[in-house]
């Protein structure tokens, strides 16, 4: 089996992740995550074949309940714990680009 | 009086006798807060105003001779990963440091009408995600049996609490050993129920098919009162159980003889403190006095439980933790570009533990890696399910050890994680399985630190286990030790 360890990417990973490191941070990650993957890869060495995956204990009937409007989580409660507001809905920066961004 | 040298079931006869009102109870507990809180920065924060109205309030209704709930006047401390009204809950993040939840927990809103009353959060490893509590935000939590060690973790400021003496009861979450491991640390009984025995709804999700809710006590017969009144189906949950909550207070008191325990003797030996292999053997003699038989079980692919968990785990952490971006959560690192702003947000509020997670996860589950690493990791969970359901059709509990070694010095494995994962060798088999298991005081070792022995049963099979361990504290006064 190929050594994933050494196709692991720090940088690309980041990305994906949306967390942003500097040089020196992706340096230690890629050794750090190297070292990791190479203890999980250990599950590399079992024979799976016919192994059904195990996702989890659930329940075994799935909960219904009655299709009656509910009242939901109170909006101005909800966006309390926002960064940025306007009373109504949750701003953030221009997807597009700063002259987009006039009309949100 | 020294109301810390009380079981929380002794505090509730007190108060229920009214021999004690629930005034000088809080206040008791409050002011060994003020007192040890500083050395051992157990709590994040306190509620104290809220606490003492509510005692009043309930004093004056035992009073009036009205009725009171099970749990009434008794003060608990909450880890702060678990939702509470009104009370910052940042588990032990800076991402969530002004996050104030505008609703209880399920499990918080359950012991609320039981009349219990919250006294503060606990610290806790940043989301769950570490062994020691020593949080890089917020502090170290120190074990109230040797300040230079740690209580264990992630919920060790909810053991530190009651070890320090200052909480009778508290709630933790386990999702690879987080009650267990910080029971065992601080010489305490910590009971992780059966995945979907207890709510998680108001849970901060790191791991959501591996993480359950549950009680930190000084004896099992607490834990039996504290799990009684937070388990059960709740609509909030799909993942909670139908099934109905069994009365776990008068299950204990029935005697253990003829009941069948496991004991894997591939786990003893190598990698575990001789000292704790030896309290193994000596709690195995307490339960054969009190008529119950020992069979040997094998559990052939427990080796593979933890690489198999720092897959599964990191995999949900990465999804779980996507929601921290900057948009509804308080903290937004300063940027113009919405890209920009998602990384630089949870660059600059995660720690390196989460952010190690968080990456180990998404690579495990990006494109080419998914079979690999999520799939065969999710196999080896089926395989370790089925070692347990054959075990447990032998035998009705599994004794073995919690920890392989008793607590470590601070600061001893925060640069190495693997060292630290490996803490969690013999609990993350529970939470893969689902399965129910407590961590009870055992032993003492040469440094006069608690030993921790770990009782694993069938699901929903949480009377059984609080029956062997309330059974095992009748025979010893491990549990009842207090640091000095």
């Amino acid at each position: 089996m190929v050594r994933s360890q050494e196709r692991f990417s720090a940088e690309h990973t980041a990305r994906l992740a949306r967390i942003d490191l500097n040089s020196e941070q992706l340096e230690n990650v890629q050794l750090e995550l190297e070292q990791l993957l190479e203890f999980v890869g250990q599950i590399d060495q079992l024979k799976l074949d016919g192994v059904e995956p195990f996702f989890g204990i659930s329940s075994t009937d799935n909960p219904m309940r009655s299709d009656e409007i509910q009242p939901s989580c109170p909006r101005p409660e909800v966006l309390r714990n926002a960064p940025q507001t306007d009373g109504e809905h949750y701003l953030v920066p221009p997807v597009f680009g700063k002259q987009d961004s006039q009309e949100g | 009086m020294d109301l810390s040298s009380f079981s929380a079931y002794q505090l509730l006869e007190l108060l229920n006798q009214q021999e004690l009102s629930s005034v000088d109870c809080v206040d008791y507990f409050l002011k060994q807060i003020e007192n040890r809180n500083p050395d051992l920065n157990a709590f994040a924060a306190l509620a104290a105003e809220s606490a003492l109205e509510q005692a009043q309030a309930i004093d004056r209704r035992r009073q009036k001779g009205e009725a009171v709930g099970p749990l009434a006047g008794l003060p608990v401390a909450v880890k702060d990963g678990i939702c509470t009204q009104g009370i910052r809950t940042t588990a032990g993040s800076r991402m969530l440091e002004q996050f104030v939840p505008f609703y209880n927990a399920t499990a918080v809103q359950r012991l609320l009408e039981a009349d219990a009353i919250l006294i503060g959060k606990t610290m806790m490893d940043e989301f769950g995600m570490g062994s020691s509590t020593e949080n890089p935000h917020y502090g170290n939590t120190r074990n109230p049996w040797d300040l230079q060690r740690v209580p264990g973790g992630s919920s060790g400021g909810s053991a530190a609490a009651i070890a320090g003496g200052m909480a009778p009861l508290a709630l933790g979450s386990d999702t690879g050993g987080s009650i267990r491991q910080p029971a065992a640390f601080c010489g305490l009984t910590g009971l992780k129920p059966t995945y979907g025995r207890v709510s998680r709804y108001g849970l901060i999700a790191y791991a959501s098919s591996l993480e359950q809710i549950g009680p930190l006590a000084w004896t099992a017969q607490d834990a039996a009162l504290m799990l009684r009144v937070c388990a059960g189906q709740d609509a909030c949950d799909s993942t909670s159980a139908t099934r109905a909550v069994d009365d776990y207070a008068s299950e204990i008191e029935s005697p253990i003889n003829g009941m069948r325990i496991g004991i894997c003797r591939d786990q003893l030996g190598k990698g575990l403190a001789p000292e704790i292999e030896s309290a193994i053997e000596q709690a195995v003699s307490v339960l054969e006095s009190l008529g119950a038989t020992f069979v040997d079980i094998t559990l052939p692919n427990s080796s593979h439980a933890v690489p198999a968990y720092y897959v599964i785990a990191p995999c949900e952490a990465s999804a779980n933790l996507a929601r921290f971006d900057g948009v509804r959560y308080t903290k937004r690192a300063d940027s113009t570009e919405l890209d920009q702003m998602y990384s630089k947000t949870r660059s600059d509020y995660f720690g390196q533990e989460v952010k190690r997670r968080i990456l180990l996860g998404t690579f495990a589950l990006s494109s080419g890696y998914y079979d690999q690493y999520y799939i065969r990791a999710s196999k080896i969970r089926r395989l370790i399910q089925q070692d347990f359901d054959r075990a447990l059709n032998e035998v009705d509990v599994i004794l073995g050890p919690t920890t392989p070694s008793t607590a470590f010095k601070i600061g001893q494995w925060v640069d190495d994680p693997l060292s630290m994962y490996l803490a969690d060798v013999y609990t993350v088999a529970a939470n893969l399985a689902g399965l129910p298991a407590i961590s009870i005081a055992g032993g003492v070792d040469s440094n006069d630190l608690p030993i921790g022995l770990q009782l694993q049963g069938r699901p929903f099979g949480e009377a059984a286990l609080l029956r062997v361990a309330h059974q095992f504290q009748s025979q010893t006064d491990f549990h009842t030790r207090r640091p000095n």
